[in-house]
């Protein structure tokens, strides 16, 4: 053990002039935020304009153009077709295009750790895309705890040139000017709202938007709709076809039923809400709020919940919680509850039946899908909640156009989402799409719930939002509070967390 | 001259002085002393570099409105006036109090007993030793996972507990046990780290000296009072400064076992300031809190040395 | 075995209650194992469930051996994303961190315990100081720094901002304390130089102190999971914790290979503590000292 002391002393030595060569080689610690190129973005939102005095001169191009945009079309996925979108934005296609950058091009792709996205993007997207513009590299990663690192890299410009983002962080970062639009013409558009029209479904897309601007392509939309164990239902002497819950009140009640115990234990629910992270409870609460007609905050800022829809959207939550800390699901594994047959329903978005046969292979088969229960069947109401594909705001006009092609060629190939993923996208081609019925018989009922959906509530501010909320609901709950005072309490530390 | 020194492996053998030390350079006492700056300045450029700089930085960002995604706005004191009134800040304040308290005074002393006991030869030690060590070296994002299972209504903790005619404790929903079941999270992972902090301390007692003390006739209880206790000083004070530092940064586990619930009960102020960081986009309040989070540990250190002052060197 | 023999002495050395007190310890001895034995349930709990399919993982009443134990879900675990690049590289940045903080922390150990100069304490304090923020807001400014060095998607990024941790410069200045100052005063006398007195008269009396404080760096570094998760943006780099954080998908967990992954992961923290324990033994033997 003992080493020679003459070695000793050179190792210390060097590594002590090593380091501090390392040390004088650094400059003075700059600043923390360098202030990024601000014209950029401005820039990136014209493609729309450019492309319009573009157009006339393109005009003879534009007869060329037709078979230069069939052409240059994703040959390789099932049922992609973005000619077959309005042939009349064939021409806004082709200037898009024409404008691509003619070198080689790397943008930098982080997503999360969903293993089947993964699979998705490495294996079919990617490999497809490289085929259609040999000239483009997209090197992706796999980034556990994107969001924070996401902030990380974008304070010290570091950040990628595209990843994902759910749809209450985008508001932030929308707001913060931290993205850049997604351009019409990429979708063969001459504005965003024609863009919208042909090819998403209808108001899904507006909380993805600010002051007329685009800053997410979804890969995953969903509105949540009730997933029902038959099973369960079955043995309580319910028909799962008929006997489903319409409203919340009816949840209440088949909890009823369906809760069994075993002595102090609990064996089974009818229904739970998701309790694991802020963002779960204070979606569900919202939701009932919203279905009462209420609103949670006024321009994102000032706190409307504890009105009285509020106060009876509260009251319905409280009612139709059972025992949220009987439970196993974490934020990572929201369906473990259902998967293993603890709760008899679940609500949750279309790919939700992957994963919980994944869990329970016992599942397949076992579950059926029903339409979101309502406070008021008279005027039904559910939230959307959204991945998104977003661009970095501050990167070269280059690299941002095409990380936008890049995600237009995603976003344009619904089956392929929903075959690999079992996420829905919401793009009209899917409501009427055979394929898309063969790989997701229920889709009907999901796209219905996204139909009657609003966006979820728009504010900057998501972050204390959910955490105010969560804080009231476990008041309710747990301490038995009452639910005007555990609103109002939140009013309260809702306006102290946004103050500062 | 030199002292008598008996060890079992032989001295350093150092050569026979060939001539006596000029006058001149008889000062050592003032001038070895500058080799202190020698020994000492890899670590602190390291330190320096690494540590103080970006603490440095945090300061000046506690000064400003930031929130990573544009520049940082002066602001002045304003947010640290702002953390003085609000009510989710103090109640974490008091929280943090709570859960480090309750953890390290425990501690102080179950780890010190431990270490006595795994000190002395046992049958099968170093096996014991390692069983209890490992709770340890188990994966953070692995430690949380399991005490979420033990923490459930039906799971062990409450097996247990009604196993003894006890009613089940609602760990992670009800703010009274919320705090008492991390403690209990954290004496499980933190007792062995803090045995093997006191283990290697009482390596430092000579043996001879506690066997001169029992010939004397001297019984285990003094020879523990007269001998290792004091002679353990510097170990008892690096255990009580480190335990305080490292549970009142603690958020990890609390962020991934109980989200910081119910109400808030488990929120410590590093969880707090993660939140202000990563999930409110308020850096700036974030650093403001961690700066008032220094300066109580700050204090807090600071007497607990003035507490063992007499075990600091010259 | 001389040691057992020893504690047998010391119980016939102190004559009255030596039989009671021998039959408390048996009785106390029994407390321990059984101590340990409680230490260990969530351990034990966590390998059952990694051989468990993830139908059965959290199924309560507690199911203590699966029906069929899947020994499969270690190498599925284990090729599910690049475990031995990952594990290679904790080793190397490990094994660096330990190295490097152990050698510099004692050195200013031995310079805080036995050097008066000026600003010593202030500087003491300083250094106890960067122990006392939390690593949130430390991260975007020392990321910076990092940055300005070119040391991004670098080992030498991973290494040395991990080597620079105070708690090792205070384990060995407590530990220096001890050692007495007139042997180094007798060998300044002597004509030893400072440097040679570190290293040949007081370092050998800290081996319990070194392996301890080796052990703990390497614990440390070993689960560090956010700084490599900022610094390191491909898999080349990536470490053990990174790699278990992968199992914790959007929707899923594969909480049986988590399981299994930490499981491998602590075998070699597992082992070097089982090695220096018995240094410890070899420790006691060589630090008597007596004027």
């Amino acid at each position: 053990m003992r080493l020679s002391r003459r070695s000793l002393l050179s190792i210390a030595g060097t590594s002590a002039v090593a380091l501090a060569v390392a040390a004088c080689s650094s400059p003075p610690p700059t600043a923390p935020a360098k202030p990024a190129e601000p014209a950029k973005p401005a820039e990136a939102s014209k493609p729309a304009e450019a492309a319009k005095p573009a157009a006339p001169a393109a005009a003879p191009a534009a007869t060329a153009a037709p078979p230069a945009a069939a052409a240059a079309a994703p040959t390789t996925a099932p049922a992609s077709k973005p000619a077959e979108s309005n042939p009349a934005g064939g021409d806004m296609r082709a200037t898009w295009e024409a404008e691509l950058p003619k070198g080689p091009v790397e943008v930098v792709f982080w997503h999360g750790t969903d293993a089947t996205t993964n699979k998705l993007y490495t294996e079919t997207f990617i490999a497809d895309y490289k085929k259609l513009r040999p000239n483009y590299t997209i090197k992706e990663e796999v980034v556990p705890s994107l969001d924070q690192k996401v902030l990380v890299a974008l304070a010290t410009d570091t950040a990628p040139d595209m990843f994902t983002l759910n749809a209450g962080t985008i508001q932030t970062f929308m707001a913060k000017k931290a993205l850049s639009p997604v351009p019409a013409a990429a979708w063969g558009a001459a504005n965003i709202d024609e863009m919208l029209s042909k090819h998403y479904l209808p108001n899904v897309m507006k909380i993805l938007m600010t002051d007329g601007n685009l800053y997410g392509i979804p890969n995953q939309m969903n509105a949540n709709s009730l997933m029902i164990n038959v099973r369960m239902f079955k043995e309580a002497g319910l028909d799962p076809e008929k006997d489903f819950p319409k409203t919340w009140e009816d949840v209440a009640k088949l909890n009823k039923v369906l809760t069994k115990r075993e002595g102090s234990r609990l064996t089974q629910k009818g229904f739970e809400f998701l309790w694991a992270r802020p963002d779960q409870v204070s979606s569900g609460l919202q939701l009932l709020i919203r279905q009462s007609g209420g609103e949670i905050l006024k321009d994102g800022v000032t706190p409307l919940f504890n009105s009285e829809a509020g106060v009876k959207g509260m009251a319905i939550f409280r009612d139709v919680a059972v025992d949220p800390k009987v439970t196993q699901t974490s934020p990572t594994s929201p369906v473990q509850d259902f998967a293993m047959e603890q709760n008899a329903m679940h609500q949750m978005g279309p790919n939700a039946g992957t994963f919980t046969e994944f869990v329970n292979p016992k599942m397949k088969g076992n579950y059926i899908w029903k339409p979101l229960p309502q406070m008021d069947p008279a005027k039904p109401l559910t939230i959307i909640t959204a991945f998104n594909l977003v661009v970095n705001g501050k990167i070269s006009e280059e690299k941002q156009k095409v990380a936008h092609d890049f995600i237009t060629f995603m976003g344009m190939q619904p089956e392929v989402w929903l075959k690999g993923t079992g996420q829905l996208t919401p793009l009209q081609s899917l409501k009427t799409s055979p394929t898309a019925k063969e790989i997701m018989p229920f889709i009907d009922v999901a796209i219905n719930d996204l139909l009657i959906a609003q966006p979820s509530t728009r504010t900057e501010f998501a972050g204390q939002l959910d955490t105010v909320l969560q804080a009231a609901s476990e008041r309710v709950v747990y301490e038995k509070m009452d639910p005007k005072q555990s609103l109002d309490q939140a009013v309260e530390e809702f306006n102290q967390a946004i103050k500062k | 001259m030199s002292s008598v020194i008996v060890r079992p492996d032989a001295a350093p053998e150092l050569p026979p002085r060939a001539r006596p030390l000029p006058r001149v350079l008889f000062r050592p006492v003032a001038r070895h002393h500058l080799w202190g700056y020698v020994f000492l300045a890899p670590m602190l450029l390291l330190l320096l570099t690494f540590k103080l700089v970006p603490m440095v930085q945090a300061f000046r960002l506690s000064l400003t409105s930031y929130d990573l995604l544009t520049p940082p706005r002066f602001v002045g004191f304003d947010n640290y006036i702002g953390l003085m009134s609000d009510t989710r800040f103090i109640k974490s304040v008091g929280v943090t109090l709570y859960y480090t308290f309750g953890t390290c005074v425990p501690i102080w002393f179950i780890s010190l007993g431990l270490a006595l006991i795994f000190n002395m030869a046992l049958p099968g030690r170093n096996y014991l030793r390692l069983a209890y060590f490992l709770p340890t070296i188990v994966p953070i994002v692995v430690f949380g996972m399991i005490w979420k299972f033990l923490f459930h209504p039906y799971g062990l903790l409450n097996v247990g507990i009604e196993s003894v005619g006890l009613p089940p404790v609602d760990w992670l929903t009800s703010s009274a046990a919320v705090i008492p079941g991390f403690i209990l999270s954290s004496e499980w992972r933190f007792a062995p780290y803090f045995m093997v902090v006191y283990l290697a301390g009482l390596q430092n007692i000579p043996q001879e000296l506690k066997e001169a003390a029992s010939i004397d006739g001297a019984n285990a209880r003094q020879r523990f009072w007269y001998i290792v206790l004091p002679l353990l000083r510097p170990t008892i004070l690096l255990v009580v400064v480190v335990s305080v530092i490292m549970a009142s940064k603690a958020f990890t586990n609390v962020l991934v076992i109980s989200g910081g619930g119910p109400n808030g009960a488990s929120t410590v102020i590093g969880l707090y300031i993660y939140q202000q960081a990563f999930q409110f986009f308020k850096m700036g309040v974030a650093s403001a809190a961690s700066m008032l989070l220094l300066l109580g540990i700050m204090l807090l250190t600071l007497f607990q040395m003035w507490i063992f002052r007499d075990a600091q060197p010259e | 075995m001389a040691l057992h023999r020893g504690y047998l002495n010391r119980a016939a050395l102190a004559s009255p209650g030596a039989a009671v007190r021998f039959a408390l310890s048996s009785a106390g001895y029994l407390l321990l194992v059984l101590g340990a034995g409680v230490m260990l349930i969530p351990i034990f709990w966590m390998v059952s469930t990694s051989l468990k399919p993830l139908n059965e993982i959290f199924s309560l009443p507690v199911q203590w051996w699966p029906a069929e134990p899947r020994w499969e879900n270690y190498a599925n675990a284990w090729n599910r994303f690049p475990f031995g690049r990952y594990f290679t590289n904790s080793i190397i940045v490990s094994l660096a961190v330990t190295i490097i903080n152990v050698l510099l922390s004692g050195f200013a150990g031995f310079a805080l315990a036995k050097y008066r100069f000026f600003g010593k304490n202030v500087l003491f304090i300083a250094i106890l100081a960067t122990l006392m923020l939390p690593i949130e807001v430390l991260m975007v400014p020392t990321f910076l720094i990092v940055k300005e060095l070119n040391w991004l998607n670098t080992y030498q990024g991973l290494i040395i901002p991990a080597a620079a941790d105070a708690f090792g410069v205070f384990l060995m200045r407590q530990t220096i304390i001890h050692v007495p100052d007139s042997l180094l005063e007798a060998a300044r006398i002597d004509g030893a130089s400072e440097v040679r007195i570190y290293f040949q008269i007081v370092l050998p009396l800290l081996w319990p102190a070194v392996l301890t404080l080796a052990l703990f760096v390497w614990r440390e570094t070993w689960d560090a999971f956010v700084w490599p998760l900022l610094i390191t943006s491909q898999d080349a780099l990536r470490t053990v914790p990174i790699g278990l954080q992968r199992f914790s998908e959007e929707n899923v967990t594969n909480h049986n290979e988590v399981m299994a992954m930490s499981f491998v992961a602590m075998l070699p923290l597992a082992i070097l503590f089982f090695i220096f324990q018995r240094a410890f033994i070899q420790g006691i033997a060589g630090t008597g000292i007596k004027e």
